[in-house]
């Protein structure tokens, strides 16, 4: 569609600590997915939110009024961007390591600032290197791809012009590029024979990304190295 | 924006605009990335760069074919020209040709035909080993080189300049291998546009004119029709035709309607346009037809009531006038027909109208032949299609002389205002004219049937050779060898699809059973049969030939109830009184083993022969029994008994040819194996609406309109008998009454005419009309399916699909619970089956044309019609219409009265609607290339009634 084959994601471009008020901030560019994250935390906390064995983490996922093709006002807290928001602290109360934390509470916060498809790819993927950013242990980078099926054929890294078909997509973050699933999400219905082969594509694609997101944050460490000490 | 992707073939990454318009109409702007890459294979064949990605096809097998350019060169063409010329690039003379993604856009945006023929010349046909290596589909919006966001040369349009670059970009690439990349367009302008910044600039004329091929020529002719520029000098003889803002506005303000034209069938002057659900239709004549061909989707607006003219009831055929006159003075003829008649006072008339716009083509590919010119070895001919009801096409070729022995197929192009004819090109030759083999070809094409052998893939879905029914299926069947069925049928059926039983049970109660093949255990949905027979629709029956939907395996063994074989069957059991009330119904799939395959005429004969005693004639006679009483209640509700006119040949097998016409011949055994075959196609359909009320497949048969009847109870009321058309009943009853002594035929051709004013019953889908329309008016029942020939018709497989799932027997396949789907199945197979039964007919006249070669009859015919300038007579004995037309009727006594439908002569009336004449039948074969029945008058004898003209066959079809 855009000049891609099937298995090639698109360009991926990152800054890191972009917010000071932040623990950690990211901003990561899929092509024309533009996301924009900041985490605070692990703090005090809400009371009623507190949990005794370890931290809850509190995301909220939003697109800007511009974000899509169509310049319309995306309410927060509606069904989809809710839906979105606990899929995300699901995910990340798998590899965030929450027993350190107990009775704190870490906050995400997520905005789209271009939606091109992948959104939610690209928000595990901002959210993991805001994460690191912020230096919150974790059990590893976490990176997320977006794949669809044509004619029984996987394509990953899906822009919103492959988006809008009734094309069957899943959503898959792996931990660290290894096999440690942490989030699926599966839209529109996809043959049983397809499954095993989007899988499979997806997985060794997330392990591309979270090559990709390691040599950033690697960077990221060695700039920071000298104010650290 | 640096790139950190470590992926392969990527050069950079750009952001592509686009604008586009949503639902509501409203603009957007869209902006996407696009990543140029370096891995785009050129698709030259020895080109090592781009080998590593992949192997290209093209100049593999390098020709020494053009005087210009020398043998490696690669053609890069325009969509203009494809859009164009589609049908050239069949032609194995155009080799090694690239075709680039924009191209590939334009062609699909612009043209579907276009893009259809496109597609199936670089996917399928690519597979074929002469095709290897043809067509090359090179992505150039995708290549680094290839691809600027920004314009460059401001005289050329996008399109032209992305086609400039690619070539630029390819004659360097292919320096090394010393391959030349030509540019090939459409027209003379874009050419020297282009020219400017490319030398190898040629149009597709100029290139084929150069090749060194002796068949050339044929190409020329294709393309020449295009070629014609219009004159401007010459007068329109249209009106223009509104543009389609103006149409849609006019649609909704109401002031102009759309729907579909259909010509006449007596007179070619003549259309009507049938505009809204109620079958209101609006008349148009001459020249308000304006260029609409029958089957165009057109707009038509109402004229003013003043305006308003009465159909001329004359008979005017193509072929008609042409015997008088030669093909160039026609040109005048229909110029002066087409000339608005005198404004006489004249009763009758009916909403009148004119075609303002045309929103949908339905042209197709026309067989037919080429008229024969007077001038030797012009150009410009004209082409007569095989369907009457399509006009005469102009087509351009310098073959004429050959073409002139063959059927060939035509496509119409365009049809400009100034041009009585729609102007068209030469597509292929079907092959000699009169053989057999090209004439049936003629009518399978003409008639759209498929025909081609089964595929593989069909062919591979079928059971082995040595299949045996077995009871220990998954699904349920149960087990009924043991009854005494028998199945009957026309002498030499193969595709047996129905048995039957019947055997007393108790006190005055009878079990009654139909047993129908289970053609659905064999083809399963989806599967490559099952797409196939969907396809297909219907088997379609000529004299000679049978074009089966199912492969013959299953058609004439497995799926045939054939005697003493054991066979699955979909079964429908009754218990009912002697009095034919019917007690419960249950519906299985079983096995069964029929104990006898019998005919009509053996069953009558068992059953009247009061010595034969055996299982099978007591069966027959308690069916028979019950067959009356079902019948007689049937009759009573108001079904309609009609008559048609078929005939049967009995063939000559070896030679092909009709050795004897016989006519049907109708026995009891006909009606009682009929009765029961209705009685299960309503129980199945009361069944499958109660399961699934929005998506049962059903047929209907719609209430005519009142206004149809015109014709009959006008027929009627000459010979003194009243038409009630008040309710089927009414109608039924009125029939039964016009007998008259004297002309015994006279009942059944008011069947005839009955026939002729209704519409044709159609498959529906269960909630796609209010349930009072379910009705079926000709059998009189409120609800009707067809479930009894699953063999023949694709309907059939759905109703067994249906109520399999229905009682349990099968799952249902998802599709089928889908309404739309329903529909569209319904709308093929409605087509399917119209197409089938106009082929028959056809081929029954074909061969009616054969019998008559070299001989002369005298029949008696019957007049149908009266008209302003000839008579309808039909033979019953050949079922033959024909037209019997008057000369010069101003200086004969003769005069034709039509509000009386008589013919008088010095006062006297001789010849009036419905009676008998006498005729002579033979082949008129003054013209070889199209010999036709004839017909003249033998008694009364008429001065001046002696031409005629055959109606029902094709025009231009013949031995």
């Amino acid at each position: 569609m855009d000049g891609r084959r099937p298995s090639q994601i698109r360009n991926i471009n990152t800054r890191l600590g972009l917010n000071r008020n932040a623990e950690g901030s990211c901003y990561i560019e899929h092509g024309n997915t533009k996301v924009l994250c900041a985490v605070y935390g692990p703090y005090e906390g809400k009371a009623s939110k507190r949990l005794e064995n370890r931290c809850s983490i509190v995301c909220q996922y939003s697109a800007t009024t511009f974000s899509g093709l169509e310049r319309k006002n995306r309410p927060r807290g509606d069904r989809k961007s809710t839906e979105i928001s606990r899929l995300l602290e699901k995910a990340f109360e798998s590899v965030i390591l929450t027993d350190s934390f107990p009775r704190s509470q870490i906050d995400i916060f997520c905005e789209v600032i271009q939606g091109d498809g992948s959104n939610l790819a690209a928000c595990i993927n901002a959210i993991s290197l805001a994460l690191a950013d912020a230096g919150i242990p974790m059990k590893g980078i976490a990176s997320a791809v977006t794949c669809g099926v044509i004619e029984g054929k996987p394509i990953v890294d899906l822009t919103s012009r492959e988006e809008t078909d009734l094309l069957p997509r899943v959503t898959l973050a792996t931990i660290s590029g290894r096999d440690e699933v942490v989030l699926v999400e599966l839209q529109n219905r996809l043959h049983i024979d397809h499954l095993n082969t989007v899988m499979e594509t997806a997985k060794s694609t997330c392990a591309d990304v979270y090559e990709c997101l390691a040599v950033v944050a690697q960077q990221h460490i060695r700039a920071c190295a000298p104010i650290l000490g | 924006m640096d790139l950190n992707i470590k992926q392969s073939g990527i050069h950079s990454c750009i952001l592509h605009t686009s604008y586009f318009k949503n639902r509501s109409g409203k603009v957007h702007k869209r902006t996407a990335e696009r990543y140029l890459r370096t891995d785009i294979p050129c698709g030259l064949f020895e080109c090592k760069s781009c080998a590593p990605f992949e192997n290209g096809q093209l100049l593999k097998s390098p020709q020494n074919i053009h005087s210009k350019f020398h043998e490696k060169h690669v053609l890069i063409i325009d969509s203009t020209s494809f859009i164009r010329f589609y049908d050239l690039f069949d032609s194995p003379l155009l080799q090694n040709i690239l075709i680039i993604q924009t191209v590939w856009e334009g062609v699909k945006s612009k043209s579907l035909a276009a893009y259809k023929k496109m597609l199936a010349l670089t996917k399928e046909e690519a597979e074929k080993q002469e095709n290897k290596g043809r067509f090359h589909v090179f992505h150039n919006e995708y290549h680094f080189e290839t691809f600027h966001e920004t314009t460059k040369y401001e005289d050329l349009s996008r399109g032209e300049e992305l086609l400039m670059e690619t070539a630029k970009y390819l004659e360097k690439h292919w320096e090394e291998y010393n391959v030349e990349a030509v540019l090939v367009v459409a027209d003379e302008e874009s050419k020297k546009r282009m020219e400017i910044h490319y030398e190898k600039v040629v149009t597709l004329k100029e290139y084929i004119q150069g090749l060194h091929s002796e068949t050339r020529q044929g190409l020329l002719d294709q393309m020449s029709a295009y070629e014609s520029t219009p004159t401007s000098n010459k007068p329109s003889v249209f009106a223009e035709h509104l543009s389609s803002d103006l149409i849609e506005a006019g649609i909704k303000a109401g002031t102009i309607k759309r729907g579909t034209f259909s010509v006449s069938r007596e007179n070619y002057m003549e259309a009507s346009v049938i505009i809204d659900e109620n079958l209101t239709s609006w008349f148009i004549s001459g020249a308000n037809c304006n260029r609409a061909v029958n089957g165009d989707t057109v707009a038509v607006q109402l004229l003013d009531e003043a305006e308003w003219i009465a159909p001329e009831k004359r008979i005017r055929l193509r072929d008609v006038e042409e015997y008088v006159k030669n093909a160039e003075e026609m040109d005048e003829a229909e110029g002066e027909a087409g000339e608005p008649r005198s404004k006489k006072a004249r009763k009758n008339v009916v909403p009148t109208a004119k075609v303002v716009g045309i929103i949908k083509r339905n042209w197709r590919q026309y067989c037919g032949m080429l008229l024969p010119s007077s001038i030797k070895g012009a150009r410009r001919h004209l082409f007569c299609p095989a369907e009457r009801l399509i006009p005469r096409i102009r087509i351009e070729t310098e073959q004429a002389e050959i073409l002139c022995e063959q059927r060939i197929i035509v496509a119409i192009d365009h049809w400009p205002r100034d041009s009585k004819y729609p102007l068209g090109h030469y597509v292929r030759t079907i092959g000699e004219m009169g053989k057999s083999e090209t004439e049936n070809e003629v009518l399978l094409l003409e008639h759209d049937i498929p025909h081609a052998p089964f595929s593989d893939a069909v062919l591979d879905c079928l059971p082995r050779d040595s299949w045996q029914p077995d009871l220990s299926d998954e699904r349920p069947r149960v087990d009924l060898r043991h009854l005494t069925i028998c199945s009957v049928d026309p002498l030499g059926c193969t595709d047996i699809d129905d048995a039957l039983h019947c055997r007393e049970i108790g006190e005055d109660l009878f079990e009654v059973g139909v047993h129908i093949a289970d053609v659905t255990h064999f083809v399963r949905p989806n599967t490559a049969i099952d797409d196939e027979a969907a396809i297909r629709g219907t088997t379609v029956y000529l004299c000679d030939r049978r074009i089966d939907m199912l492969p013959a395996l299953l058609s004439s063994n497995l799926c045939s109830l054939r005697g003493e074989e054991e066979r699955y069957a979909f079964s429908c059991i009754w218990t009912m009184t002697s009095n034919a009330d019917i007690q419960s119904v249950k519906y299985h799939k079983s096995l069964i083993k029929s104990k006898a395959a019998l005919t009509y005429e053996k069953a009558q004969e068992i059953i009247d022969d009061p010595k034969e005693n055996h299982d099978v004639a007591q069966g027959l006679r308690g069916l028979m029994k019950l067959s009356k009483v079902l019948n007689a209640r049937r009759m009573g509700n108001g079904a309609l008994t009609l008559a048609s006119s078929e005939v049967r040949f009995e063939m000559d097998w070896e030679s092909k040819t009709p050795k004897k016409v016989m006519e049907k011949k109708h026995l009891d055994t006909h009606s009682m194996v009929e009765e029961f075959m209705l009685l299960a196609n309503i129980s199945v359909a009361e069944k499958i609406l109660q399961e699934y009320p929005d998506c049962a497949l059903l047929r209907r048969h719609p209430v005519p309109l009142k206004e149809s009847y015109k014709p009959l109870i006008e027929a009627a009321r000459h010979r003194g008998f009243e038409i009630v058309i008040e309710s089927g009943k009414g109608l039924a009853d009125s029939l039964n009454r016009c007998v008259d002594n004297k002309n015994p035929m006279l009942n059944r051709l008011l069947r005839m005419l009955t026939t002729r004013c209704m519409t044709q019953a159609v498959y529906f889908s269960a909630g796609t009309v209010p349930v009072p329309q379910y009705q079926h008016f000709g059998l009189a029942c409120s609800i009707y399916t067809h479930f009894t020939s699953p063999i023949r018709r694709y309907a059939d497989v759905i109703v067994h699909r249906l109520l399999a799932a229905a009682i349990g027997a099968d799952s249902i396949p998802a599709g089928l619970l889908n309404q739309s789907k329903c529909t569209k199945i319904c709308q093929n197979i409605n087509y399917r089956h119209k197409q089938a039964q106009y082929a028959g007919r056809a081929s029954v006249q074909l061969n009616v044309v054969r019998y008559f070669k070299g001989k002369v009859e005298i029949c008696q015919g019957f007049v149908m019609g009266v008209r302003n300038n000839g008579i309808q007579v039909f033979v019953p004995k050949y079922g033959l219409e024909s037209i019997i037309v008057l000369h010069n009727s101003s200086d004969s006594n003769t005069i034709i009265d039509i509000e009386d439908m008589s013919v008088r002569v010095d006062g006297e009336v001789v010849i009036r609607e419905l009676e008998p004449v006498t005729v002579r039948i033979s082949v008129n074969e003054k013209n070889q290339q199209r010999p036709r029945v004839e017909l003249s008058l033998v008694k009364p004898e008429i001065p001046g009634l002696s031409v005629d003209f055959d109606l029902s066959t094709s025009e231009g079809l013949g031995l």
